[in-house]
């Protein structure tokens, strides 16, 4: 079955495997959006975990008895600091253990999975190497997400953040919140490879090259074309440059004219492959 | 007239590429006898009819025989002359400038058949303009030649008016919009998928074209008549800077310059006019491949 790819205006009802990204204006408009995601987190049985720069238990006091939900565990309150270090040179791998265990001891006490919400905006403001590591992360993040009953609820802040930096780190969620101009396309994780969907012209090509030049070293990339509306030579050339490293690039499903347009610039790399339906 | 000439190739190792119409080409391979063997033969509509897959045909094969070690080639060609539509004819005019342009910096000598009995006067007077050597058997410089710039600049599409009464989507159209609006247009008329493909991607490479160069404001509009599908695409932007811009592919190392290329390769027709504001670019598609018109006569 296909993961779930959307473009939200609620944080309600939103489910384990979900990958969402939010922008959103000012620190209490981020708390309302989680505790809207944390409500179904509650019904869905996950452990919920509440994460910002200074997070108060009273952010979330519409929850209901917060003490109780904190002594009970069913809540874990943590500073960005406390989660990826107080320097922001976080390791996404450390990260992704971090997480892993923390899903085998929400096991372990009883719940379901996990329901993380978390404003990740201070890892995102600083140099272009931080957002790549941060976008590194987002690519490990949502495979976890995808493979395991978690459900991850990223907010980014529309004055902190700049505006190139919250469209391409758009682009790596299944899920992205309405009422900002959306990224044209998006990346995730689905099954064995990645989902492409969106439209991919000389325009976005640009943001394409960044978007998968942070993504972690891979010895393959499968992208499933299926529902990608469109994706145009330059496009192409990316993923070509990109099976020029020695990464396997495998597109599946792809519309003829992909094939097309792949014969005719005369793409042929042993590393480039395309099937098409 | 043809006969000394394909022999002389043959007769030198070379390799020799002859594309007639049909009965053309019959005549000549009887006048060859045992040298027609060694001549690759095509058929002019099928090899092909459509002017700029032909000039990457051709490019395509000086290439790989350059790559198998061959230096020089002898290539006879014959234009798909289309009886129809004058843009077409206009647009053959082109490429025999274009393939001459394209063909100089390699060792390839290449006679263009022109059959006077069935074209008509103003493709013949074109031949002058485009070639610069005239006649097979005693050459002649042509006084009439110009380059492909010069030719292409001079030889621009007339002014492309939209005709009244098609809608146009004016001003900031994305290529996202354009391509909304030319899918759903060609979806309604009902124009088969693969075709309709190739308009939406040709039509998106010139929409962003436009963008990436500095137009502030892109229109797009498409239309029906009686033998094609149009989509035409306004801009107010600075226009093409180099005349030839689109008619060869670009190397492969280069990062710019293949959307127009890809959208002359999949279009039927590609013209392009400057205009007062910017540059209008209408893109054809034919329900049919114009008629082609040839003529029975011996090399």
């Amino acid at each position: 079955m296909m993961r779930k790819h959307s473009v939200v205006s609620s944080a309600a009802g939103l489910q384990p495997h979900d990958h969402i990204s939010w922008r959103f204006n000012g620190l209490s408009h981020f708390a309302r959006i989680a505790i809207a995601f944390f409500k179904q987190g509650i019904g869905n049985n996950q452990r919920l975990m509440y994460i910002t720069e200074d997070p108060h238990q009273e952010d979330l006091a519409a929850l209901g008895d917060i003490d109780e939900l904190v002594d009970h565990g069913a809540l874990q309150i943590a500073s960005v600091a406390e989660v990826y270090g107080s320097d922001g040179r976080f390791q996404a791998d450390e990260q992704l253990r971090t997480f892993t265990e923390a899903l085998q001891q929400a096991r372990v006490d009883g719940y379901q999975g996990l329901a993380v919400a978390a404003d990740n905006s201070p890892l995102v403001q600083g140099s272009p190497e931080q957002v790549d590591r941060w976008m590194r992360w987002e690519y490990l993040a949502d495979r976890f997400m995808s493979a395991n009953p978690v459900a991850g609820l990223c907010g980014f802040n529309n004055q902190t953040v700049a505006r190139e930096q919250l469209d391409d780190l758009a682009t790596l969620h299944p899920i992205v919140s309405a009422g900002h101009q959306l990224p044209s396309f998006r990346l995730f994780n689905d099954g064995d490879g990645f989902r492409l969907i969106g439209s991919l012209d000389g325009l976005s090509s640009g943001q394409f090259r960044r978007v998968l030049g942070a993504a972690p070293p891979a010895e393959e990339l499968i992208v499933d074309l299926t529902d990608t509306e469109f994706l145009n030579h330059s496009a192409l050339i990316v993923l070509a440059e990109l099976a020029q490293t020695g990464t396997k690039v495998e597109m599946k499903n792809a519309d003829p004219i992909v094939k097309k347009i792949k014969d005719l610039i005369g793409l042929e790399s042993p590393n480039l492959h395309l099937q098409y339906r | 007239m043809l006969v000394p000439f394909v022999q002389d190739g043959v007769r030198r190792h070379e390799p020799v590429y002859v594309n007639l119409a049909a009965d053309r080409m019959g005549a000549l391979v009887q006048a060859l006898g045992p040298d027609a063997q060694t001549v690759t033969w095509s058929e002019t509509h099928d090899w092909t009819p459509h002017p700029w897959q032909r000039l990457r045909g051709i490019l395509d094969l000086v290439e790989s025989q350059r790559e198998a070690g061959d230096h020089r080639l002898r290539f006879v060609g014959e234009c798909a002359w289309p009886e129809g539509p004058p843009e077409l004819v206009r647009e053959w005019e082109r490429f025999d400038s274009v393939l001459n342009h394209a063909l100089a910096p390699f060792p390839v000598s290449m006679v263009c058949v022109y059959d006077a009995a069935s074209l008509s006067h103003h493709i013949l007077d074109y031949h002058e303009v485009t070639h610069p050597w005239i006649g097979l058997q005693a050459p002649r410089s042509s006084q009439d030649f110009v380059t492909a710039h010069e030719f292409l600049q001079q030889h621009a599409a007339d002014r492309l008016p939209l005709p009244s009464g098609v809608r146009c989507l004016e001003g900031g159209i994305s290529p996202t919009e354009a391509r909304q609006v030319v899918g759903a247009f060609l979806a309604e008329d009902g124009t088969p998928r693969d075709r309709v493909d190739d308009m939406i991607m040709s039509v998106s490479e010139v929409v962003t074209n436009s963008l990436l160069a500095g137009a502030s404001s892109v229109s797009v509009a498409c239309w029906r008549t009686q033998d094609r599908v149009v989509a035409q695409v306004d801009d107010d932007g600075p226009g093409l800077r180099d005349a030839l811009a689109g008619y060869r592919q670009p190397s492969p190392v280069s990062q710019t310059g293949r959307g127009l290329w890809i959208a002359r390769q999949l279009a039927d027709l590609v013209e392009i006019v400057p205009t007062s504001s910017g540059t209008s670019v209408r893109i054809s598609l034919f329900d049919r491949h114009p008629a082609l018109t040839t003529t029975t006569t011996h090399p």
